[in-house]
């Protein structure tokens, strides 16, 4: 399922676009363009407006034939997404932070009810302390409300994992919404080179999206989530955990595909970076793992063995993956830019631990937070963590969970 | 030829479906004024003499009073036992009539009849009785107090009668249901090109969403959240006017749903201009969950968290108007409804069907008897004298012209309305009086829009 | 672990009739006074169960899923209708 990086590959394939300079938010806006959105709805906020702004302006000069609807809040844009997507029309939406918060009851209820929704998340840190800047958490907080979270490192990856996010929610095995978590102001206000994709091509790679599972129909009549019985709702449940792993193939194949047509593949649920001979392992989620890739890039040429692994899928867990891609290391370093509360560490950290559990000879594990509230995550924290990695690697003492930001000088 | 089997064809002849006008007879509204009895005699002999009158109060006992006339039986036993065949009933109308060049006088008709219908002219020697006044009864125009009703019904049962019934039979609504009765009508009216949202509250709670793989319901129904009714079906709404696709986008919601949590979405709906059809039943209170307060819930009432002690007896704020709020919106239709004035819903609801330019909200009062405390049979006159009393008017807004539609020119006091319902039996003059006083200011404030 | 699952479906939808025996609830029974009865159609107005039906002569009672209210009874303005103690083969 893993695949190894293809990442800006040849310029062969058919699907070689224009090039252009853009924010995040404008990634994502026309990553719902090229996908053919019908119904948008959306509620302005702190990092992700823009987005709103570009969306509304693609709608306004009719590049999108798309309804979009001006809501009063993010309770209700989930909640129009719930209907239009009820009645067969491919549906987009995005929000951060507190927006997110709000959203929470019917964002709970999308993939239960099955919805193929794809959502953009700018992430955000979680108030209070009162902050408009990024971080993971918003995202992170709501990992086991049953959606898939993809998690992207760059401008091009936002607009590809947009198209792609389409193609895995309204896949038969699947049919769960998905959030295209891209960091607030990291990614979403920095602009960056952006290849834009044809849309014929797109068109080729996602067709139309027709539910067969439920309609909203006066034509096909139904009742759409009746009072569920004990049993049943065991059933239900049973049946969205397996779809949900299920994805992870499809997530993977996706990927491959979009490879072949467009030139361009993320690894689908991750990526190994420098990996074939590591001995020890940087593992990171989101805008964080550009810079490690520098870092480590540094360490190589300093004599380190060290390699990188993306998570780019948090829901489903890459559990087999990761596994497969750390069995030779000896220790690995997890940036988590997000914490876990009431276990002292970050998610990720916590997550690949457990993964670990039951794998002879698993890899020591360190943890790092760090980047929370905007705050940087500098090659100086990467140098101070591949450090740390590297003594526990070498069976040095060394603390469990390092707060980059906050080590004494 | 028995005078039985000569009837039986006419009787035949009437369709099964055919619904007839009816005097209707409501013996607890009568005061024994006698009005009727004047304006019957008068309009029958032209003289003010009471026994030319073919309608009579009766009183069983003091202070209780039955008006008594011609019930146009269906098998009317005078009809059977008139030797001359004077006595004929038109099968279209249902009423029974003599035909004076045939009756002989022999009163053998007013022997027979059991519900003192005949009455027998000793100045003419002949039987008279009640004729309906060729379907514009003058007894009823003299009744001030609604002891006789003109019940015509007969449109709206001719209409409907025929049309399925798109929810299911067995619905586990309490006995009485208000809201079980609006549900089934409302889908009479509307028709299957629905899309419905019917969120948490007593309807869902009935199995109208159904329960496991079943639906209670014939129309596509969403069981939407109880805050995002009126976002959610904005959605199928949009997309399908997108796709050309033509239907009525309907919420039907409960006044928490609709007045409480999920006011913003509504609010925002009807800004946007949303063409949908948002119906609240609203039975002043979270019923569904066991009686407690909302904020439809109307001053004074008693409920599980406004509960009557020795410091507070039951609600201290007022009833929020939802409806006039809707209507400060500025969206193309606005009304109030209720149970016991079923045609004017009916209108109401069809006027809404017509609107394309924005939202249409409709209001609808739901006495409960399970949480307002009153018995099973009395939900409809319960409405009935929530609307004589203007404690709940009848109104329309049509694209911002205000209308009472169902004038009360002599309103009776809200007592006696409160009286009628458990929840407010702790009130005391004092606290009835501020009622009084509230709803007549709100009243003035109704007939003010109507002004403008 | 195998699993046996009782539905089709992968989310929860509902398509079958949902039908409670309400009949089953019953206390008092609606009684109609044929003779009486002048089919205005008020009881089958008033009637939240829908349990009332026109027939050639009168209106009669659904008692299949009539919860016995008395709506009908007492809405009924030719006073046709009374409620009966229900009695139970």
């Amino acid at each position: 399922m893993v695949t190894e990086q293809v990442k800006h590959t040849s310029n062969a394939a058919r699907g070689v676009g224009k090039v252009t300079v853009m924010d995040g938010n404008k990634a994502a806006a026309y990553g719902a363009l090229l996908s053919r959105v019908q119904v948008l709805a959306a509620y302005p906020i702190t990092p992700q407006t823009p987005l709103v702004e570009y969306l509304s302006q693609f709608v306004a000069d009719g590049a999108l034939k798309a309804d979009f609807v001006e809501v009063e809040s993010e309770h209700s844009s989930l909640s129009v997404l719930h209907g239009a997507s009820l009645a067969g029309a491919r549906t987009f939406t995005a929000t951060s932070g507190q927006g997110l918060a709000l959203m929470y009851e019917p964002y709970n209820r999308t993939p239960t009810i099955r919805l193929p929704i794809v959502m953009g998340i700018a992430t955000r840190d979680g108030i209070s302390p009162q902050c408009v800047w990024g971080g993971h958490q918003d995202a992170i907080n709501v990992r086991d409300a049953g959606w898939i979270q993809l998690f992207v490192e760059d401008n091009q990856e936002i607009l590809d994992t947009v198209i792609m996010a389409y193609k895995i929610a309204e896949h038969p095995d699947v049919l769960l919404p998905v959030n295209v978590c891209y960091d607030g102001f990291y990614l979403s206000h920095m602009a960056d080179r952006v290849e834009i994709p044809p849309q014929e091509i797109v068109d080729e790679f996602l067709p139309p999206y027709r539910p067969t599972h439920q309609i909203l129909d006066p034509d096909n009549p139904m009742s759409i989530d009746p009072l569920t019985p004990n049993e049943l709702f065991m059933e239900y449940r049973y049946k969205h955990l397996q779809a949900l792993q299920r994805a992870k193939q499809v997530i993977a194949d996706v990927d491959q595909e979009f490879a072949s047509l467009f030139g361009r593949g993320y690894g689908g649920l991750i990526e190994k970076y420098r990996m074939d001979d590591a001995e020890i392992a940087i593992v990171g989620i989101g805008s964080p793992v550009g810079t490690a890739r520098v870092a480590v890039d540094r360490a190589r040429d300093e004599g380190k063995k060290i390699g990188l692994v993306k998570v780019r899928a948090l829901r489903p867990f890459p559990r087999e993956e990761l596994v497969e891609a750390l069995r030779n290391v000896r220790s690995v370093g997890v940036m988590d830019k997000n914490v876990c509360f009431g276990w002292g560490t970050g998610v990720l950290f916590m997550e690949l631990r457990s993964a670990m559990l039951g794998v002879p000879k698993p890899p020591a594990t360190v943890g790092f937070i760090d980047g929370l509230g905007g705050s940087d995550i500098t090659m100086e924290h990467y140098a101070r963590a591949i450090a740390i990695v590297d003594d526990s690697a070498n069976g040095l003492a060394h603390q469990e969970i390092t707060w980059l930001g906050l080590e004494e000088e | 030829m028995s005078v039985a089997s000569a009837l039986e064809p006419e009787v035949r002849a009437q369709t099964t479906r055919k619904a007839q006008r009816i005097l209707g007879l409501y013996d607890k509204r009568c005061t024994g004024c006698r009005s009727c009895e004047l304006a019957c005699a008068a309009a029958k002999s032209g003289t003010y003499d009471l026994s030319q009158s073919r309608i009579r109060v009766v009183s069983s006992s003091v202070n209780s009073f039955s008006p008594v006339t011609c019930l146009q039986c269906a098998r009317p036993r005078c009809l059977e036992v008139c030797p001359t065949g004077a006595i004929v009933k038109n099968a279209d109308t249902g009423i029974v009539s003599v035909r004076e060049e045939k009756c002989v006088g022999c009163a053998m008709c007013a022997l027979a009849c059991p519900y003192g219908g005949m009455h027998y002219s000793s100045r003419d020697a002949k039987v008279t009785k009640c004729d309906f006044c060729d379907g514009d009864p003058e007894c009823v125009k003299a009744c001030a107090t609604g002891a006789l009703e003109d019940v015509n019904v007969v449109p709206l049962v001719d209409t409907l009668y025929d049309r399925e019934d798109l929810v299911s039979p067995g619905l586990s609504a309490c006995l009485g249901c208000n809201a079980e009765l609006l549900v089934r009508f409302t889908l009479k009216t509307l028709g299957r090109n629905v899309v419905f949202a019917s969120g948490p509250s007593c309807i869902a709670g009935t199995g109208f969403v159904g329960y496991g793989p079943t639906t209670g319901a014939k129309v596509p129904t969403y069981h939407s959240l109880l805050d995002n009714y009126a976002s959610m079906i904005t959605g199928t709404k949009r997309y399908y006017d997108q796709i050309g696709k033509e239907f009525h986008a309907v919420c039907f919601a409960g006044d928490g749903g609709t007045a409480d949590v999920g006011f913003q979405s509504l609010s925002a709906a009807a800004e946007r201009g949303e063409n949908i059809i948002y119906i609240c039943y609203d039975n002043e209170g979270y019923m569904n969950t066991g009686i407690q307060r909302s904020g439809t819930t109307p001053r004074g009432a008693w409920t599980t968290t406004t509960p009557v002690g020795a410091q507070r007896r039951g609600k201290p704020q007022h009833k929020k108007d939802v409806a006039l709020i809707m209507a400060m919106h500025d969206i193309p239709y606005v009304a109030t409804a209720n149970a016991a004035y079923l045609d004017d819903y009916y209108a109401k609801l069809k006027r809404a069907m017509e609107i394309k330019d924005g939202l249409s909200y409709i209001h609808l009062f739901s006495p409960c008897p399970t949480g307002w405390r009153f018995p099973t049979d009395k939900t409809i006159e319960v409405s009935r004298m929530a609307v004589e009393t203007n404690f709940f008017p009848l109104w329309e807004a049509d694209h911002g012209k205000f209308k009472i539609n169902r004038e009360v020119p002599f309103p009776k006091p809200v007592e006696q309305y409160l009286r009628l319902v458990g929840k407010y039996s702790h009130l005391n003059r004092a606290e009835i009086d501020e009622i009084q006083r509230d709803l007549d200011r709100r009243y003035k404030r109704l007939v003010a829009l109507t002004e403008m | 672990m195998s699993i046996k699952f009782k539905v089709d479906y992968i989310t929860p939808i509902g398509k079958d009739l949902y039908v409670v025996n309400t009949g089953d609830w019953r206390y008092q029974r609606p009684v109609t006074n044929r003779d009486k009865c002048r089919k205005c159609g008020a009881c089958w107005l008033v009637c939240p169960t829908n349990s009332r039906h026109a027939l050639a002569t009168h209106y009669e009672t659904n008692l299949d899923f009539c919860k016995g209210c008395g709506l009908c009874a007492t809405e009924c303005p030719a006073r046709a209708i009374r409620m009966a103690e229900e009695t139970r083969e």
